[in-house]
C-alpha cells in the first residue's frame, strides 16, 4: 500500500504507511529502507538517515539502504561517508548478482 | 453575436473552467488524459521511405550481440532551405548479402510536401558498415552542419560541402581509428565542452568485440535467455573505452579521452569473455547526451550504459570531467541496481528550471525518470511519475517533446526485443513491440495515452533510433523511427490541438554556428519552460536543433530569453505564437517565419 501510494504520486500517504507499518513490525527492514528513501526525496535529512541507517542495522544486506544512504551522504556533503555507503552497496550487489549467476548456472546446465 | 464568434469564445470559457486542465500559463492544475488525445500517422510509404529497408543482422536468429543492437538516425536540415531532412543509419550482416550492392545509409531531401527525394549518392554517403548511431553538428563553423556516424570499426565525419554533397574526412581530421582490434562506437554527441567556440565530439564505447574470437550461443550462462541460445553479452563480455576529440579549430581533432577523464571506467584493450562471475570493465557506453545539467553554464555529459552504471561526467570546467553517476543518482536505480541502459531523453519535465533524464532500459525494468534535484543530484522518479508499470517493453529511442503544444514536454519511447528467437517460444516478451507516448500531465506526472494515440503507435514493430522534430513545419512535433530489418517508421502528428507554439533557431556567432548547448527559456504568464540545443541523444540520434515549445492558449510568449552557450544573454518581450523566431548571438531576433498547416 505504502508503494502503491508512493508510485501514484502520494509520498505523505506513504510515510504515514510505512510509519504505521514500521510501528507493528519495526524490524522490517525493506519498509525502513522504503520510508528513508521517501524521506529522503523530500528533503527530510534527519528523519531519512535515521530510517535508513536504521534499515542497515536491521538488514546489513540491504543494497538499497546503503545506496539511498550514499545519496542522502552526498546531498549533507558528507563526502566520505557517502562514498563508503556507495561502496557498500556496490559490493553487495556484485555478491548479489554473482549469487544469481550460481542460481542461474544451476536452473540452466550446459 | 454571431455563432461563428461565440463558440471559440465558449470553448476558451469552458476550458478555463475545468480544473484539471493544463494551460501554458501553469495557472491550473494536472490535465485530464481523455481530454485531449495525441494521434501519429506513420505516412512512411506516402513520403517516399518505404524502400529505406533497415539490414541489421540475421533476421530470424542473430548469433552476434553485434547483430542486436540497431542503428539511430537524424532530423536536420543539410541543405539550410529551413525544412528537415532525414539521415538513416544503416548497418549490414555476416551471410546472405550480395557484395555488389551492400547496403548504405540513406539520405533523404525534403521535397516541402510532406514527402522526401533519396540524394544518398548524390550526396556522397554510400558508406556501408555496421553502422550504429550518428549525430551532427557545424564543426567548423562554415553555416552548414556536418555529419557524424559511428560503426563497430571506426567514425566517420562528413564535411558538409554546402553544395548538396559532403565529403569523408575522417582521416584529415584525425579521427581514424588505427587499434588493431575494430572499436564499437555507439552514441556520440557534438559539444563544446571547454567554451572555445568549436565543437568538439564525444564518443561512446560499447563492449570490446570481435567476431573471431567472440563465444556462440549457448556458450555460457551469458548466452542464454529464457532457454534459449542467444548471442552472447554484454554480461560477461569487457567494456570498451569512451573517446573525446577536442577541436584543434583547423579541421582537425585531438584525441584527449585521456587527459579529460572520460575514459573512466576504461575497458581492456583486448575483448575477453567470461563465462561465470562476470565483473564489468569498461564503458557498455550506447545512448550519449551532453548538457549544462547544474546550471553552471558547462556542459556535462551523460551516457545510458548497458548493464552496469551509467555514468554522468561532471565538467570541471578545466578541460576534464568527473564520473560521478552513482554519486549523484543518475546511474541505477532507486534500489541501487544497475539496469540495461539503451537511450537518453533530455527535457525540463516538472519545469523547475532543470534539465532531468529519461532513460531507457531492457525488458523486465522500468524505464528511469532522473529527476534534477536543483543541487547537483537526482532521483529516480519512474514510480512517482507513473512511468513504472511499463516493464515489459525494451526501450530503446526516447524524447521529452510536447506534442499537443500544451505547454509541459511529453515522452516518446520506441520499443522491441533484442532477440527474434524469442518468438518462437511465446515467452512474456516479442521481438516487435508497440512504442509508448506519455502525456505530461503537469506536476511531474504522466499518464499512458498509448492506446489512443493512434495504430501508428500500438503496432508492434521491432524499433530502434527514435529522432524527433518538424518535419512538414506544419507547428507540431513529429517522430521518425528506425526498425530494424525493416522500412523506417514517419509518424505525422496529427493530434487534434488548438493550441499555440513557438519554434526558435539559434545560430551561434562567437559561439559555435549550430548553437549547440544555446539555452532558451519561454516564459507565458507564470508559466516557465526551457530546452537546450543538443545534438545527439535518443538512441543514437539526432533531432531538429529547432527548439519547439508549445504555449497552450497563450497568443503569445512574453519572454523569449537564450543563452548561448560562451554566456551572453538575450531576451526578447511579448513574441507573438505560431512562428519560428531565428536568431543570431549578439544580433538578436534576425528573421521571423510563418509556419503552418
Amino acid at each position: 500500500m505504502g508503494l502503491t501510494y508512493d508510485a501514484v504520486g502520494q509520498a505523505d500517504q506513504a510515510v504515514a504507511v510505512f510509519r504505521n507499518l514500521l510501528e507493528d513490525h519495526p524490524d522490517h527492514a525493506p519498509s525502513c529502507a522504503k520510508l528513508g528513501s521517501i524521506l529522503l526525496r523530500q528533503h527530510q535529512y534527519d528523519e531519512a538517515r535515521q530510517d535508513l541507517e536504521r534499515a542497515v542495522a536491521l538488514d546489513p544486506g540491504s543494497v538499497e539502504a546503503h545506496y539511498q544512504l550514499g545519496l542522502l551522504f552526498r546531498r549533507l556533503g558528507k563526502l566520505n561517508e557517502s562514498e563508503e555507503q556507495f561502496a557498500k552497496s556496490r559490493k553487495l550487489e556484485a555478491e548479489r548478482r554473482a549469487q544469481s549467476d550460481l542460481r542461474l548456472r544451476l536452473l540452466l546446465p550446459e | 453575436m454571431p455563432a461563428s464568434l461565440l463558440l471559440p469564445a465558449l470553448r476558451e470559457t469552458l476550458s478555463l473552467q475545468r480544473p484539471r486542465t493544463a494551460t501554458a500559463t501553469g495557472k491550473t492544475g494536472a490535465a485530464s488524459t481523455s481530454r485531449a488525445s495525441f494521434h501519429f500517422t506513420d505516412v512512411a510509404d506516402q513520403a517516399g521511405l518505404g524502400h529505406a529497408t533497415n539490414v541489421f543482422g540475421g533476421v530470424t536468429r542473430k548469433r552476434y550481440l553485434l547483430e542486436e543492437l540497431g542503428c539511430g538516425l537524424a532530423f536536420f536540415d543539410y541543405d539550410n532551405d529551413g525544412w528537415l531532412d532525414l539521415f538513416l543509419v544503416n548497418g549490414t550482416r555476416f551471410e546472405g548479402l550480395s557484395p555488389e550492392h551492400p547496403p548504405t545509409n540513406f539520405l533523404f531531401r525534403n521535397k516541402r510536401d510532406g514527402s522526401f527525394t533519396n540524394v544518398t549518392e548524390k550526396a556522397g554517403l554510400t558508406r556501408s558498415g555496421w553502422g550504429q548511431g550518428c549525430c551532427v553538428g557545424d564543426y567548423d563553423n562554415d553555416g552548414f552542419d556536418d555529419l557524424v556516424v559511428t560503426y563497430w570499426g571506426g567514425i566517420v565525419l562528413y564535411h558538409n560541402n554546402g553544395d548538396g554533397t559532403f565529403t569523408d574526412v575522417t582521416e584529415k581530421a584525425g579521427l581514424l581509428q588505427k587499434e588493431p582490434i575494430p572499436r564499437w562506437n555507439t552514441g556520440c554527441c557534438f559539444v563544446d565542452y571547454d567554451r572555445d567556440g568549436l565543437l568538439d565530439l564525444f564518443v561512446a564505447n560499447y563492449v570490446n568485440f570481435d567476431p573471431p574470437s567472440a563465444p556462440q550461443p549457448g556458450d555460457s550462462q551469458y548466452c542464454r535467455y529464457f532457454g534459449l541460445s542467444i548471442g552472447c553479452g554484454p554480461q560477461g563480455l569487457s567494456g570498451g573505452t569512451n573517446i573525446l576529440y577536442h577541436n584543434r579549430g583547423d579541421g582537425t581533432f585531438e584525441d584527449v579521452s585521456e587527459r579529460s577523464g572520460v575514459v573512466v571506467p576504461r575497458g581492456p584493450a583486448v575483448p575477453t569473455f567470461v563465462s561465470d562471475q562476470w565483473i564489468p570493465a569498461g564503458s557498455y557506453g550506447l545512448g550519449v547526451c551532453a548538457a549544462d545539467f547544474d546550471n553552471d553554464g558547462w556542459p556535462d555529459i551523460y551516457v545510458a550504459c548497458d548493464s552496469v552504471a551509467s555514468r554522468f561526467y561532471h565538467n570541471n570546467h578545466d578541460g576534464t570531467f568527473e564520473e560521478v553517476g552513482s554519486e549523484i543518482g543518475c546511474a541505477l536505480d532507486g534500489n541501487g541496481k544497475a539496469q540495461g541502459g539503451m537511450g537518453v531523453g533530455v527535457g525540463d519535465y516538472d519545469c523547475d528550471g532543470w534539465l532531468d533524464i529519461i532513460k531507457t532500459n531492457y525488458s523486465d525494468q522500468t524505464a528511469n525518470v532522473y529527476h534534477n534535484n536543483g543541487d547537483g543530484t537526482f532521483y529516480d522518479a519512474v514510480f512517482q511519475a507513473g512511468l513504472g508499470a511499463n516493464t515489459k517493453y525494451l526501450g530503446w529511442g526516447v524524447g521529452l517533446f510536447d506534442f499537443d503544444n500544451d505547454g509541459w514536454p511529453d515522452i516518446f519511447m520506441s520499443n522491441g526485443h533484442v532477440f527474434p528467437e524469442v518468438d518462437a517460444r511465446k515467452l512474456h516478451v516479442t521481438f516487435e513491440q508497440r512504442k509508448i507516448v506519455y502525456r505530461n500531465l503537469g506536476h511531474g506526472r504522466f499518464a499512458d495515452v498509448t492506446a489512443i494515440s493512434g495504430p501508428a503507435v500500438t503496432q508492434p514493430r521491432p524499433s530502434r533510433g527514435m529522432a524527433f522534430g518538424d518535419f512538414d513545419n506544419d507547428g507540431d512535433v513529429d517522430v521518425a523511427v528506425i526498425n530494424m530489418n525493416e522500412p523506417p517508421s514517419l509518424l505525422r502528428n496529427d493530434s487534434p490541438s488548438r493550441t499555440n507554439w513557438l519554434k526558435v533557431k539559434c545560430i551561434g556567432t562567437k559561439s559555435n554556428r549550430s548553437a549547440i548547448g544555446a539555452r532558451v527559456r519561454v516564459v507565458t504568464g507564470r508559466h516557465s519552460q526551457m530546452n537546450e540545443v543538443l545534438s545527439g541523444s535518443s538512441f543514437l540520434s539526432q533531432n531538429d536543433f529547432r527548439l519547439h515549445f508549445g504555449l497552450g492558449r497563450a497568443r503569445q510568449a512574453d519572454l523569449v530569453e537564450v543563452r548561448w552557450p560562451l554566456g551572453l544573454m538575450e531576451s526578447f518581450k511579448n513574441v507573438k505564437a505560431n512562428q519560428l523566431l531565428i536568431l543570431q548571438e549578439g544580433h538578436g531576433i534576425t528573421r521571423r517565419q510563418k509556419l503552418g498547416a
